[in-house]
């Protein structure tokens, strides 16, 4: 039974660390020079900001521009 | 002295420019070794500016209530000829060659420009304790920080050094500063206050504005802050407006917004009380108070997440490789930034427009909210992590998750304060309106000023 428990968390912890984003390796391929260290510090913070972000764009019409000059008010006065 | 006392005084001939700036540097020479609040100070530039003030004056001269009253600059605002550091090691040399939109207009006021504040470095935090220039200490208790990213400016107003210092906001830096210094912070809207000269931090969340010591100062400084500047694309060229509120205010009709859903939930119970308070002292001046359900606050601080970490990056790119020039929580800021993909900085600002729609619709119900401006008083130097109803927070994400938001929506919002918490720290209450509605902000905090004496509490020296 334990056992069973233990080897059903392993590959729940497996398939999680799959799931999530490999950090080092995109830092790796975008040239970026971020020691290891200091790669293993900020992930956590990727993760949940990732996890609390990716599935807002979900619902984002598909018509929707990104609002990059931004006015705070929908008439454009400028 | 508050802005409107000095621009009387001096118009009575009770004292002269001379002597208020005077007397600004002498606080400032009594206190700063303690606060650490102000980086660089222009003794001789603002005795001098000063003395022409006066004679101005006498002579008939008068620019308006500015005219011949101090104030100091946070140092992203780029002054010409004096040092312009944003807090950090990559430009503690760094001499401009012209002044900011917001430092020229102060002068065309006639404003007594007397030196630059302390801040987080590169404006990026909220603790204000810079590893290159020293840690700024909050003049109520200084083993706490002032808040950021406008510490020194948060705490040099706090201390009656000045009774205004300018701040930049990117994600809550004016308000939480006043916040924690219990001083009256504005964040006006977004296109308001023109941001040339200002050293950015985030291209479309970067916001000016003023902290004082009462709501009728912030608004006396925001007639001179306010409007159309070419040199700044996204400047609006809305009219502006007398911000200054009358007197007698009331605030009969006016709809109240109480959020029942986010602002109130994890929040120190003494800060919840101070600023319920503040809803009963409106409802008693004939506000009619509604409980209203605001979108998704949570989903809002991701947005702002993403896009402050990716435009600050994508701005600092230049000087990521010189890692031994940043401290180390900008540096992992930094980095989290260049890893973010660029589809979800497109998203973000996509998610921006729906979000903001969402909030106009709220707008048909009510004409301001009211929240608290943070959930905790200031925390102490050092510390990471608050413990805020039976939970752990880190001290950075409990600091701006009730005020980031309101950057991404580019509405003005307000911070007054509006009581103490159970260590004798500050508490701020926020009030949000819709865009381009500061003057109803301001009135609304006059009205609410005017009928308590939260403001004129004083930290203990």
């Amino acid at each position: 039974m334990v056992v069973a428990l233990q080897k059903s968390l392993t590959s729940a912890f497996v398939i999680l660390k799959i799931l999530m984003t490999d950090w080092k390796k995109i830092a790796e391929a975008r040239g970026l020079n971020i020691p290891a260290a200091d790669l293993e510090r900020i992930a956590p913070s990727l993760d949940a900001l990732e996890a609390a972000f990716r599935p807002l764009t979900a619902s984002i019409p598909h018509e929707t521009e990104p609002a990059v000059v931004f006015h705070a008010t929908t008439e454009d006065v400028r | 002295m508050t802005i409107l006392e000095a621009a009387a005084a001096l118009r009575a001939r009770t004292v002269s420019s001379v002597e208020l700036t005077r007397a600004s540097l002498d606080r400032i020479c009594k206190l700063n070794t303690k606060l650490n609040a102000f980086l660089t100070v222009i003794e001789e530039r603002a005795l001098a500016r000063a003395a022409k003030a006066d004679e101005e004056l006498a002579k008939g001269v008068d620019l308006g209530p500015w005219h011949g009253v101090p104030y100091a600059a946070k140092d992203v605002c780029s002054t010409a000829g004096i040092r312009t550091t944003c807090g950090s090691l990559l430009f503690k040399d760094h001499v401009p060659d012209c002044d900011a939109a917001v430092v020229e207009r102060l002068a065309r006021a006639g404003a007594v420009a007397i030196g630059k504040t302390g801040l987080h470095e590169l404006a990026y935090g909220i603790t204000s304790d810079n590893p290159h220039f020293g840690t700024i200490r909050n003049p109520w208790n200084p083993d706490c920080v002032p808040g950021g990213s406008s510490g020194g400016s948060g705490a040099a107003v706090a201390a009656r050094m000045v009774p205004m210092a300018l701040g930049s906001d990117t994600g809550g830096s004016i308000r939480i500063p006043a916040a924690y210094c219990g001083t009256v912070g504005l964040k006006p809207t977004f296109g308001r206050v023109s941001r040339f000269g200002v050293m950015p931090l985030d291209f479309s969340l970067d916001h000016m504005g003023p902290l004082t010591r009462t709501v009728r100062d912030a608004a006396v400084t925001l007639n001179v802050l306010a409007g159309h500047d070419s040199r700044d694309d996204t400047s609006s060229t809305r009219p502006v407006e007398n911000y200054l509120p009358g007197e007698n205010l009331s605030l009969r009709g006016v709809r109240l917004g109480v959020p029942e859903n986010f602002f109130f939930e994890r929040i120190s119970p003494e800060i919840e009380s101070a600023v319920r308070g503040m809803v009963r002292t409106a409802e008693s001046l004939g506000a009619h108070v509604m409980p209203v359900r605001v979108p998704d606050i949570a989903a809002l601080n991701a947005v702002g997440r993403v896009i402050l970490l990716a435009e600050a990056s994508a701005l600092m790119q230049p000087y990521l490789d010189r890692r031994e020039n940043f401290g180390a929580d900008v540096l992992a800021l930094f980095d989290q930034g260049r890893l973010l993909a660029a589809t979800d900085y497109v998203n973000a600002q996509r998610l921006r427009r729906v979000m903001r729609d969402e909030f106009n619709r709220l707008w048909e119900q009510v004409d301001c909210l009211f929240t608290p401006a943070a959930p905790i008083g200031a925390p102490r130097i050092g510390q990471t992590t608050v413990n805020i109803a039976g939970g752990d927070e880190d001290v950075r994400l409990a600091s701006t998750r009730l005020v980031r938001g309101i950057n991404v929506l580019g509405l003005p919002a307000l911070s007054i304060p509006c009581g103490l918490d159970a260590d004798g720290m500050p508490a701020g209450l926020q009030i949000v309106a819709p865009a381009f509605q500061e003057a109803r902000l301001l009135r609304i905090g006059a009205a609410l000023e005017d009928a308590t004496e939260f403001h004129k509490l004083t930290p203990p020296e």
